[in-house]
This record gives C-alpha cells, sequence and structure tokens, in this order.
C-alpha cells in the first residue's frame, strides 16, 4: 500500500513538472520584487526557498504564496514577513512558513523587500523529493515581465507514448492583475497543432495546461520541437504581464524540466531589439536643421550586433553615423543613410567593458537639413537597447 | 593670487632703500613703475553691480559655437548650437551652406569600410550604396505605405489579422512605432 501511495505522489509530484534549465535563465536576477513562477508543497516535493541580500544592511522580506486553480489551497497565502541580515542568505520551506492547506499545493511567489530604502535581493528555488531527486527554478525580477505586446515562447516540447513517455505540461500566471492569455502549440515549420486555447486568470492567480498535446487538441501521434507561443488576449482589459513556463517530463522516472517562457519583444522601452524613433523625448517629430547634426544616444550591451538607417521620404538626403562611448567612428559617415550589422567587439574592448552610452548622429547630405517628419531613425540590436534618444543638435562636422 | 600692483609696490620700496646709495638705484624704481603700469592695463574689468538676484541668462552670442554656420539670425538650442535659419537665408547663404557641407564632407574621415566580427575576422560594412540595398528598401517603403492604408482603413480588423495589440496600433498609426518585420519582409 504504501509502495502505492509513493507512485501515486511522485506521479502527482511529476505532474506538476517544475524544474530549471540554466539557459533559459538569466543572470539579471536582483530586485526589489521577485517572483518565482512555481513552488511546490506536497506528500513528496517539497520547494526550499534561498533569498540573498547583498546589501550592507539587513533588509526585511515579504512572502507571499498564490496557490494555482486546482489545488489545495487556491489563492493568496500570506507567507510573512523575514529579516536577512547583511550580506547573509536565508533558506526557507514553503511547507513550514506558508500556512498551506491539504498536501498538494503548488503555485506562484512574490518575494520582496520591505526597506525603507531600495535594497535588491535574489531568489532561487530547489524542489526535490525525499530521495533526493528535484529541479530547480530562478526567480525572476518582476520588472522582466513586459510581455503584453506579441509573443512569448517556450521551446522543444513533446509528446512520446513510447517508454520513457514524454508529456508536457504548461502554467501561466497573472501578475498582480487579471489577464486572459491565449496558448497555441506550433511545429517546427511553423504549422499550428490543434487549437488555441484561451485561459482567463484572476490577480495573482495560475492555471496549469496538463498534458498541452491532447488541451489543444492536437492530433493523435508524437511530437518533438514543438513551440508553445503565449500571447495576451484582446479581451483583457488593461496591459498586464504574465508569467508562463512549460515543463517536459519523463513518466517512468519522473524527471522534469522547467522552461520559462521568452518573449520576443518586450514592451520595454530599455530593452528594444527593433526601434523607430520619429520624436524626440519631447514628442516633437524629429528634423534636422540646416548645417546641422542631431546627435542621439543609445545604451547598447556588449558584445552585440547592431545596425542603424534612416527610413522615410527623408532617406535619401540623411546620414548617418555610430559612434562608440569613446567618440570613435565605428560606422556609417557622409553620404550613409544606412549601415547593416556591425559588431561591437567582445567585452573588455569596450568601453572598459562597461555597457554604456553609444552615439548616433544624423545630418543631411546637402547641408540645408531636413523637415520634419520626414524621416525616423530605426536601429536594432541583439541583446536589445535603448531606443536613441536625442540628446543634443550640434554644428554638422560630417 | 597676490595683485601685480602690489609686487610693484613691494619692489618700489625695497629697491629705492637697499640700494639708494648704489649707482644704479634707478633701475629698480623703473621696473617697479613698470610692473604698476602693466597692472593698470591688464587689470579686469569690474562687473556691474548686480541689481536683481535672478539675472538674465548670458547674451545669446556667447553661446555661439565656433562652428555655427553663415546664415539668417539662426534659432539659439539648448546646448549651445545656433542653428542657420533657412527661409531667411538668402539665395547666396544657402548656396555657402551648400559649399560648406561639400567642405566638411570631404574634410570629415571616411565611413570605415569593415569592422572585426563575432568570428575575428575582417567584414566589410554593407552600406547603402549598394543597388541592392536602396531596392530593398524602396520595396520596404511601397510595402509600408500599402500596410498603412489596410490599417487605416480597418484597425481592428488589421489588428486582428496580424497578431497585434490595439496599442501596436496606435503606436504604429503615431508614428512611433513601423509595422513588424515580418510584415514588411
Amino acid at each position: 500500500m504504501s509502495k502505492i501511495l509513493t507512485r501515486v505522489s511522485l506521479l502527482a509530484a511529476a505532474s506538476l513538472a517544475f524544474a530549471s534549465a540554466a539557459s533559459a535563465q538569466s543572470p539579471n536576477g536582483f530586485a526589489s520584487i521577485v517572483h518565482i513562477p512555481v513552488v511546490v508543497s506536497s506528500g513528496t516535493f517539497q520547494s526550499s526557498i534561498f533569498v540573498h541580500n547583498p546589501n550592507g544592511a539587513a533588509t526585511s522580506v515579504q512572502i507571499n504564496y498564490y496557490g494555482a486553480t486546482g489545488t489545495s489551497t487556491v489563492g493568496f497565502i500570506d507567507c510573512g514577513a523575514r529579516s536577512i541580515a547583511a550580506g547573509t542568505t536565508a533558506q526557507f520551506d514553503v511547507g513550514t512558513i506558508c500556512p498551506l492547506l491539504g498536501s498538494s499545493n503548488f503555485g506562484n511567489m512574490r518575494i520582496w523587500e520591505t526597506s525603507s530604502s531600495v535594497r535588491p535581493i535574489a531568489a532561487y528555488t530547489r524542489v526535490q523529493s525525499f530521495s533526493g531527486n528535484g529541479f530547480s527554478v530562478e526567480g525572476f525580477p518582476i520588472g522582466n515581465f513586459a510581455n503584453d505586446v506579441g509573443a512569448s515562447v517556450t521551446l522543444g516540447l513533446r509528446r512520446q507514448a513510447a517508454a520513457p513517455t514524454y508529456q508536457t505540461n504548461c502554467f501561466v500566471s497573472s501578475i498582480g492583475e487579471p489577464v486572459t492569455v491565449d496558448m497555441a502549440l506550433f511545429d517546427g515549420g511553423n504549422v499550428q497543432l490543434g487549437t488555441t486555447l484561451t485561459v482567463a486568470i484572476g490577480a495573482n492567480g495560475m492555471s496549469r495546461l496538463v498534458d498541452v498535446f491532447t488541451a489543444a487538441g492536437a492530433l493523435a501521434g508524437d511530437y518533438s520541437n514543438v513551440r508553445a507561443e503565449f500571447r495576451q488576449n484582446t479581451a483583457t482589459v488593461g496591459n498586464p504581464s504574465f508569467s508562463a513556463f512549460c515543463t517536459v517530463q519523463n513518466n517512468t522516472s519522473f524527471d522534469a524540466d522547467f522552461r520559462i517562457a521568452k518573449t520576443v519583444s518586450p514592451d520595454d522601452a530599455t530593452l528594444d531589439y527593433s526601434s523607430n524613433v520619429s520624436k524626440n523625448g519631447l514628442g516633437n517629430k524629429l528634423d534636422i536643421p540646416p548645417a546641422s547634426k542631431q546627435v542621439f544616444a543609445l545604451y547598447l550591451r556588449h558584445p552585440d550586433f547592431v545596425s542603424c538607417r534612416i527610413v522615410g521620404d527623408g532617406r535619401p538626403n540623411a546620414e548617418l553615423r555610430l559612434l562608440s562611448p569613446q567618440g570613435t567612428v565605428v560606422a556609417g559617415g557622409d553620404d550613409i543613410n544606412e549601415f547593416g550589422e556591425y559588431f561591437t567587439g567582445e567585452k573588455s574592448t569596450v568601453n572598459g567593458g562597461s555597457n554604456g552610452r553609444w552615439t548616433l548622429e544624423v545630418g543631411s547630405r546637402d547641408g540645408l537639413g531636413e523637415l520634419a517628419d520626414r524621416f525616423h531613425v530605426q536601429c536594432t540590436a541583439g541583446n536589445g537597447a535603448t531606443a536613441p534618444l536625442l540628446i543634443a543638435t550640434q554644428a554638422d562636422d560630417f | 593670487m597676490r595683485p601685480r600692483w602690489a609686487t610693484g609696490a613691494v619692489f618700489f620700496i625695497w629697491g629705492s632703500r637697499v640700494l639708494k646709495r648704489n649707482h644704479v638705484q634707478w633701475i629698480f624704481p623703473v621696473i617697479a613703475s613698470c610692473l604698476l603700469a602693466l597692472w593698470f592695463v591688464d587689470r579686469p574689468r569690474q562687473a556691474p553691480a548686480q541689481v536683481h538676484v535672478s539675472a538674465p541668462a548670458a547674451p545669446a552670442q556667447e553661446l555661439r559655437t565656433e562652428r555655427s554656420e553663415p546664415a539668417g539670425s539662426g534659432t539659439i538650442i539648448p546646448g549651445g548650437y545656433v542653428a542657420p535659419k533657412l527661409e531667411d537665408a538668402t539665395p547666396f547663404e544657402i548656396e555657402q551652406l551648400r559649399e560648406a557641407e561639400v567642405t566638411r564632407s570631404a574634410e570629415s574621415p571616411e565611413p570605415p569600410k569593415s569592422f572585426v566580427g563575432a568570428d575575428g575576422n575582417r567584414h566589410p560594412f554593407q552600406y547603402n550604396g549598394s543597388a541592392q540595398s536602396s531596392a530593398v528598401e524602396a520595396a520596404r517603403d511601397v510595402g509600408r505605405k500599402l500596410l498603412m492604408q489596410q490599417l487605416r482603413a480597418d484597425p481592428v480588423g488589421f489588428a486582428l489579422t496580424h497578431k497585434l495589440a490595439a496599442k501596436e496600433v496606435q503606436w504604429i498609426l503615431d508614428g512611433s512605432e513601423d509595422f513588424p518585420e515580418r510584415l514588411l519582409d
């Protein structure tokens, strides 16, 4: 009987399917508010939470748990406040600090520091069974979730009937506000499998889509290299973000992993992969005064690829060039209105290894300038960058 | 810093007392007089008494840069640069502006021809000079105008068809965002 119970517990835990894939997570992990996509407290699995305070003073953190739909404890649970001494790392077990009901709980968690000054923290969680099998989920800075526009994707999903039998489950959480999310599956050739699922979630809620291939109505059979695409449904009120992830589990060994949905085009002006600038910082249409150049600042993260161009009716009379943080012209120049991909150089070769401010200068080829509303400045950066921001008008010198 | 007149006065007194019996005693008073004269010519003008605590900003011409171009009365831009105004310029001044551009273009550094890529090798830049680039961009411009017509005709339908959020549509209509690459390419 105990063996049967153990197997049931393992299966239940495995069906939650959580774990980590370091490549899917980011080293930019410190924040005042950290979102952990999933934590577990069941008969077999427990999440341990590690919170690090690197600051020079102690900080207090508040820990909130939000149980997923269908679990023993649905919704908000106050897991209390904790003080973390300067430079230390505290460890908590979800089942210990959170007053959860029953023995089958999973949900998402928010941890934030409540100090009177800003003291960013980082969190990491480890889910494991009594036997030591486990997996990891990182804490994500809450500001990283900016996916109200476009798609967020998880990759490499699969279903396989033969041993060891693979199953994919996906999860969607709202972040502070209600949200409605569409989820669709696509094969490697971008052909949709089944239909689009729509999930409506209340504020801080969480929903699980067990066996997404079946849930989406995909035809019977095995699948691999499948992409789950999540995007905000137009029924959503406002522009909230959401957190989505999938797990692929091995139903024989109960291995599982964690794959956060990555946002294709974050709605984040500090991180534009592609920017289009038609106005200055005051909202006025861009122009080029005679005998002048417009100087834009953009912050790049190197090493990176970057390209810029002028578009619009004024393009034939425009010229641009890119200057490194040291003021060296590295791309473009006289009579150039578009430069293709430029490589910034490895980390230490640029700006002393610091990500920094580059400048883009735009002038006119005939020296007479360009009227407003006749051109846009477009840049792309592989790591994402700030959109070029007009910072000065200077005498033209190229 | 000690003022120059004080140095001259000290020199004068010292020279007169110490060397008054010497036959070249006249040299030191002469030097001191020269120093006093230099101080008078070179001294800074006294600033006028400030009547208002919040004095107006410095006159515009002090903000001009050395590279200001000749033409019109100009527009003063925060940061100090004065851009000439084309509408006030005479045909001669416009021609001067054109010639100035030719000159500075010739004097400016040549656009870099290549860069070191991620593979450590040199790669040539792809600039707008190629006919291919211009053709591609021209085709994209045509596509952009066509998409804009469709968008203006039916923003909601366009958003649904192309999976765009309402605010993305608004950004495109405002001109603060271009159409997604997937629609232009």
